[in-house]
Order: C-alpha cells, then structure tokens, then sequence
C-alpha cells in the first residue's frame, strides 16, 4: 500500500496524489449517497501520458481503479468499490482542438459539458447533451454513462454526439476508436459506440472527440400549466402525433414545482398546478411560428391553465431554471433524496404515473416526478432521511417497485443515470443468464483483469438467484456504512 | 480493506460539530452544482477542495468518522468563505455558517501550531482587534515604506516574496487620518432630507483606503445625508470569524451593537464588514445582534434605494464592476452598485467574465494561502483585462488591494476605484 | 457456396447452429454479398424467413422488425401510420445495419446507432440472447446491440431489431443539381452543409457528364419551399440507395474523410473516376486498376481520410488504410469472445 502510493507520488507530485483515510472521505460517493465506499486512494492525473503511467502502475500491483470526472453521476458508477483507487480527471479540462468547418471538438475528459458550449457560442455553435447537471458534469463523465438530458427527445444521447475517443485501456495500452470525420471505416466495428455507456469499465477516454450542432435560428419555449397530470400527458401525446419534433418536452409535477418554488431556482411556475408541460421549439424563423400556434392549439384543447412563452433569451433561462434545479431543490424536502430514472413507452406514462402514486402510497413515501416526456423517461424523485434506517429501506423497497413496473410496460430501469452500483438487483429484471453473459464477454475483451471499476453494471454471477432478498441488498451497504460510522 | 474499515479515532479527540451546523450540513443533497463556482476547486479540481466536498468532511466530523481532523483542516483552511456555492446551492445549504462554525470549534479544541498560526492569531487578537494598536502597526509599516526598509526587507528576504509583492504600498499618513467622529450636516445649498445614517468606518478601508471614507461621507452629504460617525465603533470582528476566533469577534460585535444603539441606518462601504455584521444575529446569538443586522445596509444599497439627488462627476471611461463576494454572495447585492454606476455621466459599464468569481483576497486569505489566491488573482486580472476596460470598480478594500495588485502583476496598472468614489459630484465643497 | 438454409424463427436457427453446420454466412437478399470475402465451404444461411414486423408502436416511434424484414415492406407499413426510418439503403432490415448501408456521419440525417435500440440475436453456438431495449431511452447494461453495426454479420446473427423511427415530415422535396463543374458542385455541397438545417440526405457525385449535388430536403412545407427557392435546387425523383459500381477489373473504395476536406480528396482521386460523397463525409471511389487503388490508399493519411475496398477482387476486398492497433487488437478479441470457433464468415 505505502509502495504503491509512493509510486503514484512519484509519477504525478505529492500535491495530486491524496491516501490519508479522511481526506479520502470526501470522494467517498457521488449524487448516489446511498452507496458509500472509501477509495484506496485518489489521483489527479493531467494527461493521456499520466493517465497510462497510472493505469500501467496500478496493473502491476493489480489494484483496482476508477475514472471518476465532477461526481455527479446518480448511480454510484464512480463510486470506489473496496479497495480501488478513484482515478479523477478533474484537472484534464482543455478544449484541445475546435473545428468550425467540419463542426467537432476535441476535448479533454474533465471539460465541463456546459464550458464547452460556452467556449464555442462565439462562433454560433453548441453541444447538444445537456444533463441538468451540465453546469458541473464532465464530457468524460458523460461518456461514460451514455448521459441524456432534456433535449434528448430531437438531438439523441451523448452516443449520438461522441465521433471518437482516445481510450487508456484497463491493461495501460491505447486504443483510437473513431475520429472527427466519423466513427468506423465501412468494413469497421462502432466501438465508440460500445464504449459510450459503459460506466467507466471499459477503459479511460482522456481525449474525445464530439459533434458541435450549429445554433437553430430561433427558439421558442412554452410553458403550460394543466389541472390534471392527464392533460399534461395527452398533450405530448397529440404533440408528438402529430408529427412535432420539439427540442424538449418535459413535465414537472405538482410536488416537483412547489420545491423548485421555494428554492433558488424558483422560476415563477404556478404552484397550484397539477403539472407544468415545457415545450421547446427550435428551427428556422419560417417554421417556429407555424408550430408555436400549433403548440398553443393543443395546450387549449387540454385545458391549459395558463400558458406562457418566452420572449426572449433570459425568459427562457428563468423558465428553465426551475427544471435544471429541481434535483437539488428536492434536496430541500428532507435530508437526503433518492433519484430514480426509469423508462416507458411514452404512450404508458399516465399508467406509469398512477402505478407510482400507488407504490408510494403502499411504502409510505413521498414521490415527486419530473421527467422527460417526449422520451418516456421517468424522474420519481424521493426524499426521506437517511438516517432512519426503516424510512431507507421503504424508500428502496419503493424505487424498486417502480423500476419493475417499469419494466412490465415495456421500458427500461435506466434512461440516462446508469446502472453503477445503484441498480446491480434491477438488472436482471430486464435480462437474462445469457443476455448478461454475452455482455460480460464484451467486457472481458476491453477489460480482461478486471481491475476497471469492479463491481458495476453486471451483477456478480449467480447474483441473479438473490433478486428475491432485495431490498436487503442496498440495506446491507446502509448497515456496512453505519458500522463503519 | 485496510482504510475504510479502520476504526475512527476515539470521540473526545475529534471535536463534535455543533447540531445547528450539523443539520445544516444535511441540506446537501451531493449534486456538486457549487463545483464550478468553487475559485478552489477551479484551480485544484480536488474534491476535498470543493464545497461539495469541504461540506461532507464537516459532516464527517460532526458524524465522528474523522480520525484525525488535523488532516481535513488544511481543506477547509483554502476555503476562501467566498460563498459562491451558497448562491449557487439550490438546496438553500448555510455553507458559511457551518464553515465557520467548525473552524471556530477546531481553532479551540485543536489550534493551528507553529509560528506564523501564532503571529496571525496574535495579530487578529490582539491588534486588528484593537483599533489603536492597528493604527499604530499601519504608521510603523507607514514609516518603514517611507524610509525604504520594505525596499531592504524584500531584497533581503526578510519578507515572503509572495507578500512583498502583493501587498501594496501604505498610504501616506494623510491618507490614513481617520474620519472626524460625531455628527456631519449636509453642505449649504444642499436641500436635507431629513434622514440620519451613521456609518461604519472599517479597520482597513480607514487605514488603506482613507479616501473611500472620505467620499461615502461627501456622497451621503451631498445627497443630503445627516452623517453620525460614532466615536465607539470598532473592527467587525470579520477576519476573526473566518480564523475560527469567534469569541474575539463577538466582543467586538457586542461594541458596535452598543456604538450604533441609537442609529436607524447604519451603512458601511466595505462588503466584508457589511457581510459580517449582517450577520450578528447569527454570531451573537440574541436578538440586539439581530436588531443590529437588521439596520445594516451596503452604501450602494442604500443610495439604489433612496435614489441619488446630486449628479456624479462625469467620468469618461469604460469601466468592469466586479462584485465582491460578501457583497453578491454574502449579501445579495449585484444591481444596486451598477445601476448607481450607470447614472455617472460618461461612463460605460463592460460586461466582464465570470464577475461573481471570487478575486483571491478574502480577508487576509492572500497572506495565508498566497500561491493559491495568486492563481486565483491572476485569474481575475486576466478577465477584467480581457475585456478591456480603463477602470476597475469593486466595493470592498481586499478586492481592491488584490485587483490592483495582480493587474500591474500582469503590466497594467489600471485605477481600481470604490463605486462611491465615482458618485462623488463635481466640485463636492471638502467635509 | 452449399445449399442454403432458410430458418423461420429464431429459435430454428438457434437450434440449426447448434445442430454445427460448419461455417456460415449469414445473408439477407444477398445485394451486399460482392463486399465480403468469398468462403467457398460456408453454409449461407438465407435470413429472408425472418421478415416479420412484430410490433410497430406508431404513437411510441418505435417499431421491432424481424432481421430479414425487406426495407420496402418496413417503409409500405411505416408510410400508412406516417413515420419513416430516417435512413437510405435497401436489402434487408439486418443487412442494412449489419452491412453498412447507411451512411456513418450523414448530416440532417441519423446515424445507425441513433436508429438501433436494441436486438435480439443468435450466437454461434446456438444461444439466443438480447440487448438493449425498445424504449427510445435505456442505458441499461453495454450497448452490446451496437456491435451489429458494420459486424457483416461476423460476430452474432440479429434476429429481431428494435428500430426508432421518425415522424414523416409534413413536406420533402427531392432535388438533383447536374451539369456543374468542380468549383460550382463544391461551393454547392458546402453551402447546403453548413445551413443551420441541413438537407435530411446530401450527395455530390462526379460521373463522366460531370458533377451535380443532389439530395433530400424535409420539414414543414414552407421550410422546404424556401430551401428550394433560396437554393435554386432542382426537384427530382427519390433516390433509394447509391453506390458506385465497379469498371471491370477496377474496384470501388470506400471511406470517410472531413468534409472540409472533400476537395483535397477529390485532387488526389484519379482524374474522371467516379466519385460520390455524402454531406456526412462518407465517400466512395470506383478507381480503374488495383494499382491506382493502392496508390490512392497511400495518399489517403495525408488528407486525412480512412478507406478501404469495397468491391473488387474478392482478396482484395477489405484492404485499406492501417486501423488503429488498439482497435484492431479490439476487433479481433470481440470476434474471438463472441464467436470462439470462427462460424460467422
């Protein structure tokens, strides 16, 4: 152990290089507090070189490791698991390389995804994933996770926007999948495309080439408030069929709004709504105001309460604040906040949302939802204290139940957060034996040793006869962390 | 596992966090949306450095898991208390108050060793804390510029190069004559409103920046101010409470709820201090402490709100407003300052990027952690001169002192002037 | 190549692949077979008995199609509920994304792991598993199903895919721009490229007549009228799919290239051979001689632009600029993991 840290020191200076348990504390987990877990130590590597010197290191002494960018992730994907060391890439943030002709970048793995798009809006440019935790989360990170946001529902995930990527592989070699001009040859595979979403156990990308999209003319947001949480949803219904293709469509719920109310990030919404509908428009001046008057068409049909638009860049920004902030203003519902990201068919969202309000009722917890609702993707959000053991375990019961219901409408455990270390049970409630082996196959060619963030994504073999015991399982790590404490 | 499953140090030697600060500390949902305004984490891109990460090392403490709190302090010691993250913190966490809570607690269960913790206890204590020692340290440093020993000390490295270059030089002792005390009317001519202020003088802006005191007195005269300048006034007590020393400061706190007892209005031009006594409620405990903050008012703040009545001098210039962090964070601040700015005849207001960053001063921050707040200085300088104004405007005398000394670092030396300096009408008969 | 076999669900050719047929290539309608290699001892395994649509959730966008479906019939059935897979290329479901007939970096339009969500698929040794979802979002577990994408049907065979699809747009309009000389075709394809909103499909071919742009505009109608006013494009009929055809004893090559470097490419191409591009960068070049090819090749770093031989002499077919190591090494160890005995060919 000693050795080994000082080996790292010696490759990146004492400053980068933290091992003392209580300094180690703070990278104890990300936005998934549940599970906690004390790395084994903590680098700051600057470059692809420093990268695969500590990788190679690491290999050597067969100590694990994972990449980890600002922490934000909400599945424990960056967590440490026992005794790993948290390769961090906070301090690769360069924008290396910006291309207005062939409209690309090429960035270091920590470049904060919202620096990027402010580093290029000089030239009319921007990138399209936006996590709501764009202000903070890393390109890498977002990688990493496959990360979505609201403007999925018309420009796709990060996979659709990542043309290529330099990766340190997990035994310290490098591997160039893709480039700016495109992501494979005609007789190549799309292993950037494998690699995005692979939680940080695929390797390490410390340079990444990403599409810039050019600035849309004009954008035009709507914002109405509907009595009933059906309204809200059958909008989008009539919306989408008839064939708009809005930047974002996303729907807050009653709860979620009189949190972001009384937060920072209040943004104005009508707190006695049942549901606020934001619609965001994007195109040609020609086009926007065709589809604004068909928008505002459909809000009447359903009842709006009330509808605004924003006029102007920073009506826009205050009609969106409220949604970019409502994670954190859950925070202000209780002492802890449980996350969930779930997917259905958007036609199911109104039988989804039903079954939800059940589940909670029957675990005695309280749910708030947002979420993304051109893509059917789900944001129950729960607060509750975490120090009360039994209230956790509700809570967990809860997020599992509503994960399976998920599943049974046809969708999927996880949209945009990952699977980490958060939903190891739910997994196999969307595959089997084999589907999982052939995934973990797929990893033992990117990861043989399996020392690249051990103990994610797949549950451990044979884990999948011990879906009965759950929740117990997240309430184990809840029991590790208090004996600890 | 060897570190995590180590058994926490005994309780008694890891200092509990008060509850207060303690549940404060579980607003924090980890969502790590305060990252990017962190000035630390910017440049350290450490988590530990971060306010995220600083917030979760208290409550560790506070929880016990701390083996060895002397290892977590130096984290908390680079924090600047800017309180960027509180702004941008959507859960509503009080990082200042748990901050300075836990300093406070590990400055008196565990106090910084060695001699320079000693020498800035010292000073704080004891000559900061008293006004006529700390004049008396200022003619000394005074005297030692005139006659050419700050010349000899640098060359001999007698003093850090880090100080010597960063600290600007004294001012005259003109400069540094303190305001007369008592009560000041309004100029002939000028039409009184009828309103009394009495106005904070700050330990560092009267020995610094003599002339901002002298032209918040001539601004609120000549808009038709009566103008108290209680003799009784002492320090805020500020610096103290960012160095865990919250019994010295509450002295003070104590000496000017009783200085200001019969004022209604107490303005101050220096946004630390004004941060600071804002906050007597919290640091005093009871409610003269509450009454006080509650009177306390930025001088741009007060002047946005009772309107100007007599026009600035022009001044053609293209000038930044960067805002002080205890003005914008701490006090929630940011228009009232430009949209005086913008009623002085000539002057163009440039945006700027990032203002709300934090310019590395923070109190007596440069001194302790010169390498990192250079860096963060440098930072600041290199955007004000990015945007190419003629002038620099901020309202507080460690932002002044930090701004003007990192932007001749870099070869301009631009004037780095306090808002009220710009309000002050043409030909404003001296007080 | 021996008799073929044409099973009709999955869980027949599952059982078939256990039954060890030897080695197999997988074929849809058989348009793609002239880029692979020639095995003469493989079993073709005809995947045209799969050709069901199992589900087609029009208010959803999505739909799941067997991995035989003909294109046209998805397109017949996707045109009466108003929707589109936003994507040129025929053959069959599974040979479109297996084999690459969608354009890697097309502009407007998607790319083919934007439009895959999911599969199910058959293992060499008979398993059949699945990856992915059919909801348009999921991250759940590895994006295992993104292997299909250029695998030739290599390393699984797809049986059931999980598609995103696209409203179809309320207006389109075809155009092809002909008779144009180098400059004008170039200054053409680079001005509709850099439009804040692009044609959904863009092309600039050079053929003996010489050069013309020709593509596809999509939107609202008063979009689309206004691209066609404002450009001065010529309307046309639809183009399905466009590939070059090899000059006999030529060979045509295949690749991408930055499409700011489109003219430096078309420098260093053999004068008069024919040349396409896409808006995206994809490029195909039918090149006289197996010498000149190689000579290309060699210049093709320089541009920079990757490419290899599409149809040719079946030896050569494949050959082209170096692949990075890392990702070679990649190739070859997912082959090896997912098909072990080399069955797929």
């Amino acid at each position: 152990m000693h050795q080994l840290v000082e080996k790292l020191e010696n490759l990146l200076g004492r400053q980068r290089v933290f091992s003392s348990r209580d300094a180690l504390l703070a990278w104890e987990c990300d936005g998934f507090t549940v599970h906690r877990s004390l790395p084994r130590a903590v680098v700051l590597p600057e470059s692809t070189a420093e990268v695969q010197a500590v990788v190679q290191a690491l290999c050597s002494a067969k100590v694990p490791f994972v990449p980890r960018g600002a922490g934000t992730c909400l599945s424990g994907g960056p967590t440490a698991a026992g005794d790993t060391v948290v390769i961090d890439l906070a301090r690769m943030k360069k924008v290396l390389h910006v291309s207005t002709d062939d409209l690309y970048a090429v960035v270091q793995p920590g470049v904060v995804n919202l620096d990027l798009t402010t580093a290029v809006s000089h030239l009319g440019l921007h990138y399209a994933p936006d996590p709501s935790s764009q202000s903070v989360c890393t390109i890498g990170g977002n990688l990493a996770e496959n990360s979505g946001g609201p403007h999925c529902f018309k420009y796709g995930m990060t996979q659709d926007h990542v043309l290529g990527a330099l990766i340190v592989l997990p035994d310290g070699t490098l591997a160039r999948l893709g480039d700016a001009a495109g992501p494979r040859l005609p007789h190549g595979l799309d292993l950037a495309a494998v690699f995005c979403g692979s939680e940080g156990t695929f390797g390490i990308a410390t340079e990444i080439t990403v599409r810039l999209c050019r600035n849309q003319q004009g954008i035009r947001t709507l914002l109405a408030a509907f009595a009933t949480m059906t309204a809200a949803c059958r909008t989008v219904s009539d919306i989408v069929a008839a064939g708009l293709v809005p930047a974002a469509i996303e729907i807050l719920d009653q709860g979620t709004i009189r949190a972001v109310e009384a937060s920072v990030y209040r943004a104005g919404y009508p707190v006695n709504a049942a549901a606020v509908l934001l619609v965001e428009l994007d195109g040609p001046d020609v086009v926007l105001a065709e589809e604004a008057a068909e928008v505002r068409a459909f809000f009447q049909r359903h009842g709006a309460l009330s509808v605004e638009e924003a006029t102007d860049a920073a009506e826009r920004k205050r009609l969106w604040k409220g949604r970019k902030g409502a994670f954190g203003a859950m925070g202000r519902l209780n002492t802890d906040l449980y996350v969930l990201d779930g997917v259905v068919p958007r036609t199911r969202l109104e039988e989804a949302l039903d079954g939800i309000a059940l589940i909670a009722k029957k675990h005695g917890v309280v749910v708030t939802n947002v979420f993304h609702a051109g893509d059917g993707n789900l944001h129950p959000n729960i607060s509750f204290d975490g120090r009360d053991k039994e209230a956790t375990a509700r809570v967990v019961a809860a997020g599992y139940e509503i994960l399976q219901l998920c599943v049974a409408l046809g969708g999927s455990i996880s949209g945009e957060h990952g699977i980490g270390s958060e939903k190891l049970d739910h997994v196999p409630l969307m595959y089997g034996a084999e589907d999982l082996d052939v995934m973990a196959r797929v990893r033992s060619v990117w990861n043989p040793s399996g020392l690249c963030n051990p103990g994610k994504v797949l549950p451990q073999r044979g884990a999948c006869a011990e879906v009965a015991k759950w929740p117990q399982m997240v309430a184990r790590v809840l029991d590790g962390d208090r004996a600890k404490a | 596992m060897a570190s995590s499953s180590d058994p926490p140090g005994p309780a008694g030697a890891s200092p509990r966090l008060q509850v207060s600060a303690y549940t404060r500390s579980l607003d924090c949902v980890h969502c790590g949306l305060c990252l990017p305004v962190c000035p630390t984490y910017q440049v350290l891109g450490v988590e530990a450095d971060s306010p995220r990460g600083r917030v979760y090392l208290m409550r560790a403490l506070a929880e016990g898991r701390v083996s060895d709190p002397k290892v977590i302090r130096p984290f908390l010691d680079r924090c600047l208390d800017c309180r960027a993250c509180e702004t941008a913190c959507p859960s509503g966490v009080r990082y200042g108050e748990i901050l300075e809570t836990t300093r406070g607690e590990l400055e008196s269960k565990l106090p910084a060793r060695g001699f320079s913790a000693a020498l800035v206890r010292f000073l704080l204590t004891s000559v900061v804390a008293k006004q006529r020692r700390l004049r008396f340290l200022f003619s000394l440093l005074g005297l030692a510029e005139s006659s050419g020993m700050r010349w000899l000390a640098t060359r001999l490295r007698l003093l850090p190069v880090a100080v010597a270059r960063l600290a600007p030089p004294v001012p005259a002792r003109r400069e540094r004559r303190a305001l007369p005390t008592g009560l000041h009317r309004p100029p002939a001519g000028v039409r009184r409103r009828g309103v009394q202020v009495a106005l904070f003088t700050g330990c560092v802006m009267e020995q610094m920046f003599g002339r901002v005191n002298r032209a918040t007195l001539q601004v609120l005269l000549a808009n038709g101010f009566d103008v108290h300048v209680p003799a009784a006034q002492r320090c805020c007590g500020a610096l103290l409470v960012h160095a865990g020393l919250p019994e010295g400061a509450r002295t003070l706190a104590r000496a000017n709820t009783s200085a200001f007892a019969d004022a209604d209005v107490v303005v101050n031009n220096s946004a630390g201090c004004g941060c600071a006594m804002k906050d007597y409620g919290h640091l005093l405990g009871d409610e003269a402490g509450a009454a006080f903050a509650r009177k306390c008012r930025d001088v741009s703040e007060f002047l946005a709100e009772a309107g100007l009545t007599a026009v600035p001098a022009e001044c053609r210039a293209r000038v930044a407003y960067d805002d002080p962090c205890h003005l914008c964070h701490g006090q929630g601040v940011r228009t009232a300052p430009r949209s005086l700015l913008a009623l002085v005849p000539g002057l163009t207001l440039v945006p700027h990027h990032r203002p709300e960053d934090c310019c590395g001063s923070a109190g007596i921050y440069n001194l302790l952690q010169p390498d990192l707040a250079g860096e963060i200085g440098r930072r600041k300088a290199e955007s004000l001169l990015q945007a190419q104004v003629e002038m620099v405007v901020t309202g507080n005398p460690g932002c002044m002192m930090q701004i003007g000394s990192h932007l001749q670092l870099l070869g301009h030396s631009l004037p780095v002037r306090h808002p009220i300096e710009l309000l002050v009408p043409p030909a404003c008969p001296a007080s | 190549m021996t008799a073929a076999l044409q099973p009709r669900s999955a869980a027949e050719l599952g059982d078939a692949l256990r039954s060890g047929l030897g080695q197999i290539r997988l074929c849809g309608t058989g348009s793609r077979q002239d880029r692979l290699p020639v095995v003469p001892e493989a079993v073709t395994v005809d995947m045209t008995g799969l050709d069901a649509i199992h589900r087609l959730d029009a208010p959803d966008l999505t739909c799941s199609v067997d991995a035989g479906l003909p294109r046209q019939a998805l397109d017949e059935a996707l045109q009466r509920v108003a929707l589109e897979l936003p994507c040129p290329g025929l053959g069959t479901i599974g040979g479109l994304f297996a084999s690459d007939a969608i354009g890697a970096a097309t502009v407007g339009g998607a790319s083919p792991r934007t439009l895959l969500l999911g599969l199910e698929a058959v293992l060499a040794d008979g398993t059949q598993w699945k990856s992915g979802a059919r909801v348009v979002k999921s991250v759940a577990g590895f994006d295992v199903h993104k292997l299909l994408i250029g695998s030739q049907g290599r390393l699984f065979a797809a049986t059931r895919l999980h598609l995103r699809l696209r409203p179809r747009p309320r207006a389109e309009a075809w155009f092809c721009c002909g008779g144009l000389d180098e400059a004008e075709a170039l200054a053409k394809f680079m001005a509709l490229r850099a439009l804040p909103v692009p044609p959904a499909l863009l092309l600039l071919c050079r053929e003996r007549t010489g050069f013309e742009v020709a593509g596809r505009i999509t939107g609202r109608a008063s979009f689309v009228d206004a691209m066609v006013r404002t450009h001065a494009l010529t309307a046309a009929a639809p183009i399905a799919e466009l590939h070059l055809e090899p000059a006999p004893g030529g060979e045509v090559l295949a690749g991408i290239v930055l499409p700011s470097r489109v003219p430096a490419l078309l420098a260093a191409a053999p004068p008069g051979a024919a040349f396409l591009v896409r808006g995206g960068g994809r490029f195909e070049i039918a090149v006289g001689t197996p010498a000149l090819t190689d000579a290309l090749l060699a210049t093709l770093p320089g541009i920079p632009a990757h490419a290899c031989i599409l149809r040719g002499e079946p030896a050569r077919r494949g050959l082209g600029t170096a692949l990075d190591a890392g990702q070679q090494r990649l190739a070859v160890g997912l082959k090896h993991a997912l098909d072990p005995h080399g069955i797929f060919v």
